[in-house]
């Protein structure tokens, strides 16, 4: 027999991560109570019984790889129905915003993102990318007339900066999903290597685009997200900011195809559809925003517990949002310099979450993303009513035992 | 013959609507012919218990058709007055239709069985036992030294033996108990020197180590007890005795497939204990501190190749011997591996405390091999955990939480002079048998109480307290024994069993199967009596071949007369069924049905027993004689989880009702007409089903053979 898997536990990652949220973890007793009231947990290895167990024996690098980490919705519902008071939802959430620090490259920017303390930090990068921007724009001054952004600092400047920091921020993410994606492999054939028989289905045989349509279908529709029980109004919350920010992005698209391609530089009217598609996305992120703001306020530190991480990304729409319908108003209301410093306030906090994307919670879309894509593909098929779980194709094969055994 | 009875008929509760009342008063009257007859429509309310107290003589029984014997047992008490109650109320009018035939027909046989039994009732005379009020304590751990100060603080003196040359058992060994007080945090001193100093300075306890008790002999007030201290010999005579035995750890050196004995790192709990309390934390190979110590829950516990049960305190031991690791050794980690972490009462919120240390490492799994790594190590294997199917841990200390083996498990302690032997009778695990639910601390030798690790794993808290208890016990049967009174659960029961000697064939029956060994062998080896061992369970009047042995107040003879008493027709579409039922449980349950107003087949004429025990089986021929169709037999739960109240007294039924089989097999009686029911009275709502379905199984068999002869 081949020797068992040497268990090390990891007493660092305990203090971490008992420190940004999951401080209950250690009451488990592993009853899997949390698993059994899971709306969305597979049937196979389901979680997060056993991501708490190895939270607890501090199993840093099976959960850093864990794409079950990703595939919780964190609905809470496990913690409301945890007798033990162990809070496996906010542990699941300590998991990932541990899993997006430590997979963030480079990975000082992770540390960046981590705490409150380097928040002067995170605001001075894009003031100073603003000084050097207007420096090699020619220097710094309150054009005169009516305020239209582009006499103040050149539309390609932005881009540029801008989305070359994106670009290189993006490529880190590529970098750190790449390593996420061959950790998850080697997760999955060390746990089938540990359990045969309670090994995931076999490999879906679907072509990967096919895989992606499908997974950003999902996506579309929430539809994981809305069979949690217990957060209920959190799916239509995160389902407002996200068609907001949909929105939002397709308005900024629809800004630069008038600016590039139609060779509009104005500002353009609200009656204009891209001010119209722009507006109704800010006002869906407001409204999506109060509502997660206050469900966050009202569960309280008793129900559940909102870290840093959470308050962040958070922060970081609503000083976006705000400061654009500011920057919207003081244009069309009172013009003038007001106008284009409220505007740029605006662009250092769109800055902010766009480029720190990959190192902040906002880096679940990233890494969500791409663990229901890996599930997808690896078989890990999601039980969710509506959806008839396909044979694989290698049929034949005995099916593997469902419910939580072990 | 005793004198003929008053009778006194109860309307009330519903009894006046079910059934007619002033039949029921002239068959008292007529048929029965009872020296008086008085109905009444409250008879427990003040009115009626002024018409009671007002007519009552001494010498004169009283037969009360009312409610159950199980309420108003202090209404209907007069001194030196026999009392015989007929249950109209629950057994009649709560479970049959209000005014059917068949009511009126049960209520009258249940009057013609009370006044039958009333005849042939005698006011017990009680039998007390010359007592000595000292109380015998055997074993001096915290048990012991409990159940010793708390007899002489209630005024007793106390003898305590104890084996080894210090009192304090195994908590004097131990560094730390468990947390006994809110809120349950931290492992505490035990605090042992100071109750063996009040235990050695109380001027009512007198203390004797390096002895043991060489024989016990006689009854409960009247026990005579040998110590032996070295060559020395001394009697005592106690009243009582508090078996405070203990336990020892079991043999780790069974445990080799958990690395004991292959490693010298793999140590038990009570070492590791040991090790901690001399002062420092080492690997028994080597000397050097532990930095990963692994603890391995029911090392041989809950395996049915060793200790199939489960010792209770382990995992709490562990979870405090975990935090030693903790505490003494900087940034140790420690493991615990369990089958389930079993806490019980406040070890729960000890339980939470252990979890929050980050350093210890709990799961539930299968360890399935402790073997020495290459470099000195201990390698454990673990199986079937959420951390892997098969997993390893690499420690330098491997600590088997080993379960507890009662002292009794081979030790007889007190070497009693008793006919059924020396030792208190155990269960198969070696504990000392009892009804523990209902009486802990019971043996099965009255007057003899376990207290402590050797009646059930407990922590050292509950063992202190078990000590308590038990010494209560001890001075409450000494007192009852003065009075001749019968200890639980007849608890102040005066009757007691009367011998009819020139009849007895010394078949020695009665002596073997008595549940208590209250019986011995006299010089003829006919049955000497040991008056206070009795518990008035009447399994020797059971088990009787001859019938000679009779209460004052309960026989074979009045229970035929009961049989008797009331007519059999032949008709075969009203089949006639006697159950008899136990009163500990399955009467109860019977009483339960009426409150809830379940229907019983009213063919059924229940026949209330001490025990199944006590059922004499010439009492089946007599109802077969007499034309009855089928006999119930409705007891307790007998077997490893017996539920009877006197032990064994469900399962000697069943024994003999083997024996009655083949005689009914002989009178080419059919065997079916004869059932033995296990019920407990939770079960109550079995009865209806239970009944009907018995009544309609005879009705297909056709009448009883025998029925007019």
């Amino acid at each position: 027999m081949a020797e068992a898997p040497r268990i090390n536990p990891d007493l660092g990652f305990v203090r971490e991560i008992r420190r940004i949220g999951g401080e209950a973890m250690k009451y488990c007793y592993q009853c899997g109570t949390c698993t059994s009231v899971c709306p969305i947990t597979p049937d196979e290895q389901p979680f997060p019984r056993k991501e708490m167990l190895w939270a607890q024996w501090g199993l840093k690098e099976r959960l850093l790889n864990d794409p079950d980490i990703w595939l919780c919705h964190g609905c809470g519902d496990c913690s409301a129905y945890c007798p033990r008071g162990a809070k496996p939802s906010e542990v699941m959430a300590a998991l990932r915003g541990y899993a997006i620090l430590h997979h963030a490259v480079p990975g000082f920017l992770g540390r960046w993102l981590s705490s409150p303390a380097y928040i002067p930090l995170l605001l001075a990068v894009p003031v100073l990318l603003m000084i050097v921007g207007f420096a090699l724009a020619g220097g710094f001054s309150i054009p005169p007339g009516e305020v239209h952004y582009y006499k103040l600092i050149p539309f390609i400047v932005i881009e540029l900066v801008g989305n070359g920091f994106m670009l290189l921020a993006l490529i880190g993410a590529g970098i750190g999903l790449r390593r996420f994606w061959q950790g998850m492999n080697a997760h999955q054939a060390a746990l089938r290597a540990a359990s045969p028989e309670g090994a995931p289905a076999a490999a879906r045989e679907e072509s990967f685009v096919a895989s992606v349509v499908a997974v950003v279908r999902d996506i579309l529709a929430h539809r994981r997200f809305r069979q949690c029980g217990e957060a209920k109004p959190r799916a239509r919350q995160h389902a407002l900011m996200f068609y907001g920010f949909l929105l939002l992005f397709a308005a900024s698209g629809g800004r630069l195809i008038y600016y590039y391609v139609l060779g509009s530089h104005d500002e353009l009217p609200l009656s204009d559809p891209v001010k119209i598609v722009g507006n109704i996305g800010g006002l869906a992120m407001i409204l999506g925003l109060i509502g997660v703001t206050a469900n966050r306020l009202r569960r309280g530190p008793g129900v559940s517990t909102s870290t840093y991480f959470d308050w962040f990304l958070i922060w970081a729409f609503i000083m976006a949002v705000v400061t654009g319908f500011a920057a919207q108003g003081v244009r069309l209301n009172v013009g003038g310099a007001a106008a284009y410093y409220t505007y740029l306030v605006h662009l250092i906090f769109v800055f902010v979450l766009l480029i720190y994307l990959p190192y902040s919670k906002f880096a679940h879309l990233l890494y969500r993303f791409t663990a229901l894509l890996w599930a997808r593909r690896a078989g890990r098929e999601l039980s969710l009513p509506g959806r008839v779980t396909p044979v694989p194709a290698s049929a034949g094969a005995p099916a593997p035992p469902t419910g939580a055994t072990t | 013959m005793a004198e003929k009875p008053l009778v006194y008929i109860c309307s009330g509760c519903g009894i006046g609507e079910a059934v007619k009342v002033d039949q029921l008063c002239a068959l008292a009257e007529g048929e029965l012919k009872a020296a008086g007859v008085k109905a009444h429509p409250f008879l427990c309310g003040p009115e009626g218990r002024q018409l009671l107290a007002g007519d009552v003589t001494q010498g004169r029984p009283v037969v009360i058709a009312a409610c159950s014997p199980r309420v108003n047992a202090d209404v209907f008490r007069w001194d030196g007055v026999t009392v015989e109650r007929v249950n109209l109320r629950e057994l009649v009018a709560w479970s049959q239709p209000g005014g059917s035939q068949a009511a009126q027909h049960l209520a009258e046989d249940y009057l013609r069985m009370g006044v039958a039994r009333a005849e042939k009732t005698e006011s017990p005379q009680p039998t007390p036992v010359a007592t000595s009020e000292r109380v015998l304590v055997v074993g001096g751990g915290i048990s012991g030294l409990a159940a010793a100060l708390g007899a002489a603080d209630a005024g007793h003196d106390v003898v305590l033996v104890e084996k080894e040359p210090q009192l304090g058992g195994w908590v004097a060994r131990w560094h730390r108990l468990l947390p006994q007080r809110a809120p349950y945090r931290d492992p505490q001193p035990s605090g042992i020197e100071e109750l063996i100093a009040r235990v050695t300075s109380h001027p009512r306890i007198e203390v004797l180590t390096e002895a043991e008790v060489e024989s016990t002999a006689g009854q409960p007030g009247d026990f005579t007890v040998t110590v032996r201290r070295g060559e020395e010999r001394s009697e005592y005579q106690v009243g009582a005795v508090v078996l405070a035995t203990g336990w020892r750890p079991y043999d780790a050196g069974k445990l080799a497939h958990l690395g004991f004995g292959r490693s010298p790192d793999v140590v038990t709990s009570v070492a590791f204990e040991e090790m901690v309390r001399a002062g420092r934390i080492a690997r028994p190979s080597d000397g050097r501190v532990p930095r990963r110590v692994a603890f391995i829950q029911c090392a041989g516990s809950r395996d049915p190749n060793h200790l199939p049960y489960c010792s209770s305190f382990c995992c709490a031991v562990s979870l405090k011997q975990a935090l030693y690791v903790r505490e003494q050794i900087p940034d140790a980690q420690a493991f615990i591996i369990y089958k389930d972490l079993r806490a019980p009462g406040p070890g729960e919120l000890f339980y939470r405390r252990v979890q929050e240390d980050e350093g210890i490492f709990l799961a539930k799994g299968d360890v399935t091999g402790v073997h020495p790594g290459s470099d000195g190590q201990v390698i454990v294997e673990v199986e079937d955990s959420l951390l892997g199917e098969q997993v390893s841990l690499e420690v330098d200390l491997a600590v088997l939480a080993v379960g507890a083996v009662p002292a009794t498990a081979d030790d007889p302690a007190l070497h009693l002079r008793y006919r059924q032997g020396p030792a208190v009778p155990t269960d198969r695990y070696g504990f000392p048998d009892s009804n523990f639910i209902c009486f802990p601390y019971e043996t099965r030798r009255t007057g003899i109480y376990a207290a402590g690790c050797v009646r059930q794993p407990m922590d050292a808290a509950a063992a202190a307290d078990d000590g308590a208890g038990a010494a209560l016990k001890a001075i409450q049967s000494i007192r009852m024994a003065a009075r001749g009174e019968a200890v639980h659960p007849r608890a102040g029961d005066l009757s007691f069993p009367r011998f009819f000697l020139q009849n007895c064939t010394q078949c020695k029956r009665c002596t073997e199967e008595c549940p208590f060994g209250a019986l011995d062998d006299d010089e003829r080896g006919t049955p000497k009596l040991n008056p206070s061992r009795c518990r008035r369970c009447g399994t020797c009047m059971g088990a009787c071949p001859q019938r000679i042995i009779s209460f004052d107040n309960y026989s074979v003879d009045q229970l035929t007369a009961a049989i008797k008493s009331f007519p059999v027709p032949d008709d075969p579409e009203q089949p006639r069924v006697l159950a008899f039922v136990c009163e500990n449980d399955a009467y109860p349950a019977f009483d339960m049905a009426g409150i809830n107003r379940l229907q019983l087949d009213p063919a059924v004429r229940v026949v209330p027993l001490r025990c199944l025990g006590s059922l004499n089986v010439v009492l089946i021929a007599d109802a077969f004689s007499r034309g009855i169709d089928g006999v119930l037999l409705i007891g307790c739960r007998s077997g490893d989880d017996y539920q009877c109240h006197f032990v064994r007294g469900s399962e000697l039924a069943e024994r003999r009702l083997t024996n009655v089989q083949e005689t009914l097999d002989r009178l080419m009686i059919e065997r079916e007409r004869v059932q033995l029911v296990h019920l407990a009275i939770s079960d109550f709502d079995r009865l209806p089903a239970l009944t009907s379905e018995f009544v309609a199984q005879m009705k297909r068999l056709g009448p009883n053979p025998y029925k007019g002869f």
